[in-house]
């Protein structure tokens, strides 16, 4: 009966451990992770509409187009010089550096205030605004991309309003650009 | 085929319930004979299965801690849950983020109906860090969504239970998340860091 007893032991004891034998398998994964450089921009050039004059009484407008050289001019407004004596109109220039072929978004403001410093003792100078700001990629339309340097070019252009009997003044006007992957 | 035959009928011996009646009314020593061929038989139930038990874990999914910017540096958590945090880092959404995937299958020997408490073990190696492109990962600080099992410490077993198998398969899958630490020199670099699970049934309780 004793022994009867022990095997039974045996039985019940067999019973709780199935496949007693540790079962180990392996999986191998991975972790991965993208790591690229942070954009730059850097303005190489200032937005320059150039000398400007207008006709008395009238006002008007002059734009300076991303990618083209020179100003346009509307209304009353006209260039106040030619040749050496100006300098030439333009866009602003930035130059961006980063990750080699990522495309990149570039945000402006929808319009700059220019503050104005008269060449005139004793007169005040309206403020200004630059709008229509628009941007140009060097090397077309399209997204704007870096180049396998990891460098890129944009140019930003804007409109400028003149009032009529504008006094003389010289104006300045800062804005910011964002620059960032997409 | 004759000997498997019996194998199977002493088997159904062993675990029909009215079996014990019928061996009662045995002499002893045929029932200390007949007990110990139950105790082999149920011990090394692979001897006479077709299929026996088998045990594999997958990886899923790879821990993914996305296209990051930086300047000098910084870090970023991907939790088990596929939460994030950045530090000094500043991530980019064209790459979705989420935390590692693994299954772990445990199949039962063919025939074998029980319901079973399984355990495992898991262990993770410690993962070297990674250089490239004038970037330094090192990927640490593991989680899991296991349960009883929040932290994976490299190189350090953890134990979990699947408190109820009763289907001829049976899968545990669970996810790990950690903590990419980069030092930026400069330049830009695509890592990947070996994720190695060494896992194992250590017991199957019925």
């Amino acid at each position: 009966m004793t022994a009867l007893v022990r095997l039974w032991w045996l039985v019940a004891a067999s019973g709780l451990t199935i496949g007693s034998g540790a079962r180990a398998a392996t999986a191998s994964g991975q972790a991965a992770a993208t790591i690229i450089r942070p954009l730059t921009v850097v303005a190489t050039a200032d937005m320059d509409f150039g000398t400007i004059s207008h006709a008395p009484g009238s006002g008007g407008s002059v734009t300076v187009t991303p990618g083209v050289a020179g100003a346009q001019f509307g209304g009353g407004a006209s260039a106040g010089c030619a040749g050496a004596d100006c300098a030439p109109a333009h866009a602003a220039r930035f130059a961006v550096k980063g990750e080699p072929l990522r495309n990149y978004s570039i945000q402006l403001p929808t319009s700059v205030t220019a503050t104005g410093t008269t060449t005139t003792p004793g007169s005040s100078a309206p403020a200004l605004t630059v709008d229509h700001l628009a941007v140009g990629a060097a090397g077309g339309g399209g997204q704007p991309r870096l180049d396998a340097g990891g460098t890129g070019q944009f140019e930003v252009g804007g409109t400028i309003t003149l009032p009529a009997d504008l006094p003389p003044a010289h104006y300045r006007a800062s804005f910011a650009v964002i620059v960032s992957y997409i | 085929m004759a000997t498997a035959y019996r194998f199977v009928g002493m088997k159904k011996l062993c675990l029909i319930n009215g079996t014990f009646r019928r061996l009662l009314a045995r002499p002893v020593g045929q029932w200390q004979r007949v007990i110990a061929l139950c105790a082999v038989m149920l011990t090394t139930p692979s001897a006479f299965a077709a299929a026996p038990a088998s045990f594999v874990a997958t990886a899923d999914q790879p821990l993914r801690f996305g296209t990051l910017v930086t300047a000098g540096g910084g870090s970023r958590t991907i939790g088990a849950d596929g939460s994030t945090s950045n530090n000094g880092v500043f991530a980019l959404g064209e790459q979705a983020a989420g935390p590692a995937q693994f299954t772990m299958t445990y199949a039962r020997a063919s025939g074998d109906t029980g319901v079973y408490q399984l355990i495992f073990q898991v262990t993770m190696p410690a993962v070297p860090p990674v250089s490239a492109g004038g970037v330094q990962g090192n990927v640490s600080e593991f989680t899991t969504d296991l349960p009883g099992v929040p932290v994976l410490r490299p190189g350090q077993t953890a134990v979990t239970t699947l408190p109820a198998c009763a289907t001829p398969t049976c899968q545990v899958t669970f996810h790990v998340g950690g903590t990419l630490t980069i030092v930026r020199g400069g330049g830009g670099a695509a890592l990947t860091f070996p994720l190695f699970l060494l896992t194992s049934v250590t017991a199957a309780l019925g």
